[in-house]
């Protein structure tokens, strides 16, 4: 018999502190549905999905009664369906984009990511036609989710496309202004996408993978804050290196319990499983939020001088926990910062704490980017496509990947309040200084050549 | 030849009780096969599997060692295995679960869980339970659950069994604490797929 003590804390995880396994993503890969046909290209991918995922809700629920863990979101990303669709018009692209809509509701899943392209070396007319599509597709359909890598360290960065998604990005926001532009948070551009990333909005089945696979994202943040917070009670004067020590072990446990739940959904359904992706993804829930860690630590807010140290600390911590524990690493696998969605972020970006300038450099040295910032209807398409363009350059020229989901809210401006509900959060929309000030770089084009791999300082 | 013997003892718990008690095991030519020791609330229990020379007779067995360990006051109990009707449970048929209840302490809790639990027949193979000083109660139950057990219905059989406001009731497969606290690689074994089971 395991120690007692080591039961009730396992359990006391599960319980009390919020662990459970955030999505199960199931990646399919598409490419064996090709056909000129559209309606048998259609035909095609509703059957491969919907054979593919037709036993992922009862399988995981099988799985999550056996261990008694959560889980929270069962998700299907596809091949990036540029890759599927090029060679169709925009509206056959539409066609595409419902036909995975309506398996993803067949199947019952709330989301599917891969309605993407991939342009950071230049892009075809399928990709241009794809990001076109944008704001017909993300205002018509429910669960499917786009994304649109920009950039890479090994190609530059596409500045034409970004000034296209700029435009795209407030037709997109106006197009479901009945939902107060929520149609932009299901949109997401990728410096150096991950291909097995199991979170949306940015999920997709990576080229390079198997047929099927089973991707694991864990949650984190409320068991590490509590771990930490019983950690800090015992001894209240530690130094960082104690509690990066301290957050490093919680990291373990939980990346533990994903693999055990991936490996199992994937043997169940007889497919290969993946990696886990260890991101501490918060909730708008308090108690489960990244902004909390870094208070606990010493930051009376979020934003503040200190932060960006912090957030790197507690970022690295999460990486050498997980890594120890499982050899299955990929995704993301950092701390997210997505304001909407982190009670902790949204109140500090209330109070003028946290400004989207200090957010992008905290983007250095964590997971993501400006990921659910809420900013001014009125913010000029330019200055929203400069704003991606930082963001992009911190990946590119870092070696990692960032991206951003900007949320233009129609008809607000900077210091009003805008609510998504459950997941989505809400926040104050935040200011961006300096609009309409970048749109002669921006409108120059062309392509940010790929960064020096020497000389780094 | 030898014969085995499973022998129980009792005693309020002293230094020395155990030095005792297997010096006189092995003045009566004993081998320890398997033991399992533990103290509650002061009071050392022993149970022991132990192989004796074929002639040693279990009333010499008992006479010696409350003897030899007269003054720890020790009480014995000795089974022979081959006048008991011993249950087999083949360890590749059954899976191992915990069962933990955690909240207010309340009276006929193990009863009323023990009682559900047999009607599936499922063994309880190890079982820790405290009322602590702040008077929750803590208890952990290892099941042996045979294959074949819906482990949903169970649960929520469970569940309801203790729907008691301050009860928490969990059941989970042995594997999740071993993933958490061993930093061991996590290895399954086999899992019939469920594309395996349609095609047959």
């Amino acid at each position: 018999m395991p120690r007692t003590e080591d039961i009730l804390s396992t359990l006391r995880m599960v319980k009390q502190e919020n662990l459970d396994v955030r999505t199960v993503t199931m990646g399919i890969n598409l490419y064996h549905c090709i056909d000129r046909n559209l309606e048998q290209l259609c035909s095609n991918i509703y059957d491969r999905i919907t054979r593919s995922a037709e036993q992922l809700q009862p399988t995981c629920e099988t799985v999550s009664t056996r261990y008694g863990i959560p889980i929270v979101n069962k998700r299907l990303a596809v091949t990036p369906i540029q890759r599927i669709g090029d060679g169709f018009q925009l509206e056959e692209l539409v066609a595409i984009a419902h036909t995975l809509d309506k398996a993803a509701a067949a199947v019952g899943v709330d989301l599917i990511g891969g309605y993407s392209a991939l342009v950071h070396g230049g892009q075809t007319q399928g990709a241009i036609n794809l990001i076109e599509s944008l704001p017909e597709v993300l205002s018509t359909t429910n669960r499917v989710c786009a994304s649109v890598n920009v950039g890479t360290t090994k190609a530059g960065i596409n500045m034409d496309m970004i000034r296209l998604l700029g435009r795209k990005i407030i037709e997109i926001a106006n197009a479901t202004a009945d939902r107060q532009g929520f149609g932009a948070a299901k949109l997401v551009v990728f410096a150096n996408a991950p291909e097995d990333n199991p979170f949306m909005a940015g999920a997709f089945h990576g080229s390079a993978g198997a047929d099927t696979v089973i991707h694991i994202g864990v949650s984190g943040p409320g068991v590490v804050k509590r771990g930490l917070e019983r950690f800090l009670e015992a001894v209240p004067g530690c130094s960082l290196d104690e509690i990066a020590a301290e957050i490093k072990g919680t990291a373990f446990r939980v990346t533990r319990v994903g693999e055990l739940i991936g490996r199992e959904v994937a043997a169940r359904l007889g497919v290969k499983f993946g990696i886990v992706d260890l991101s501490l993804a918060p909730t708008p829930k308090i108690g489960d939020s990244i902004g909390e860690i870094l208070q606990l630590i010493g930051l009376k807010h979020v934003g503040v001088p200190g932060s960006t140290a912090a957030l790197a600390m507690l970022n690295d911590a999460v990486k050498k926990g997980g890594v120890f524990a499982s050899s299955a690493v990929g995704g993301l696998s950092g701390a997210f910062v997505p304001v909407m969605e982190d009670a902790s972020l949204a109140s500090a970006a209330k109070e003028g704490y946290l400004t989207v300038e200090k957010l992008e450099a905290m983007t250095a040295v964590c997971s993501v980017g400006l990921d659910m910032v809420p900013v001014p209807g009125d913010i000029d398409p330019d200055t929203l496509a400069a704003l991606m363009a930082d963001e992009i350059a911190i990946g590119v020229f870092n070696n990692k990947t960032t991206a951003t989901r900007i949320v233009p809210i129609p008809g607000r401006k900077a210091g009003e309040h805008v609510s998504f509900g459950g997941l989505f959060g809400e926040s104050v929309i935040m200011p961006v200084p300096g609009n309409a000030c970048s749109d002669l770089f921006v409108n120059r084009g062309g392509h940010i050549p790929a960064p020096i791999q020497s000389l780094r300082n | 030849m030898t014969k085995r013997y499973i022998i129980t003892l009792m005693a309020a718990n002293r230094v020395g009780i155990l030095s005792a008690v297997t010096t006189a095991l092995a003045e009566l030519g004993a081998n320890l096969m398997e033991v399992s020791q533990t103290v509650l609330n002061r009071f050392f229990t022993i149970i022991l599997d132990a192989e004796f020379p074929e002639h040693r007779t279990p009333e010499v067995i008992v006479a010696h060692l409350k003897d030899f360990c007269r003054p720890y006051g020790v009480e014995v109990d000795l089974k022979d295995p081959e006048q008991e009707q011993l249950q087999e449970m083949p360890a590749d048929e059954v899976e191992r679960f915990f069962l933990t209840v955690t909240g207010n302490d309340e009276p006929g809790l193990i009863r009323q869980i023990s009682a559900r639990i047999s009607q599936e027949g499922i063994d309880i193979s190890d079982l820790y339970a405290r009322r602590q000083p702040d008077l929750s109660f803590v208890m952990v139950m290892e099941l042996s659950v045979p294959y074949g057990i819906d482990v949903l219905q169970l649960k929520n059989d469970l569940e309801s069994l203790c729907n008691r406001e301050g009860l928490i009731v969990t059941l989970q497969h042995e594997n999740i604490f071993a993933a958490t606290n061993d930093p061991r690689p996590i290895r399954l074994l086999p899992v019939k797929s469920v594309h395996a089971i349609y095609a047959e």
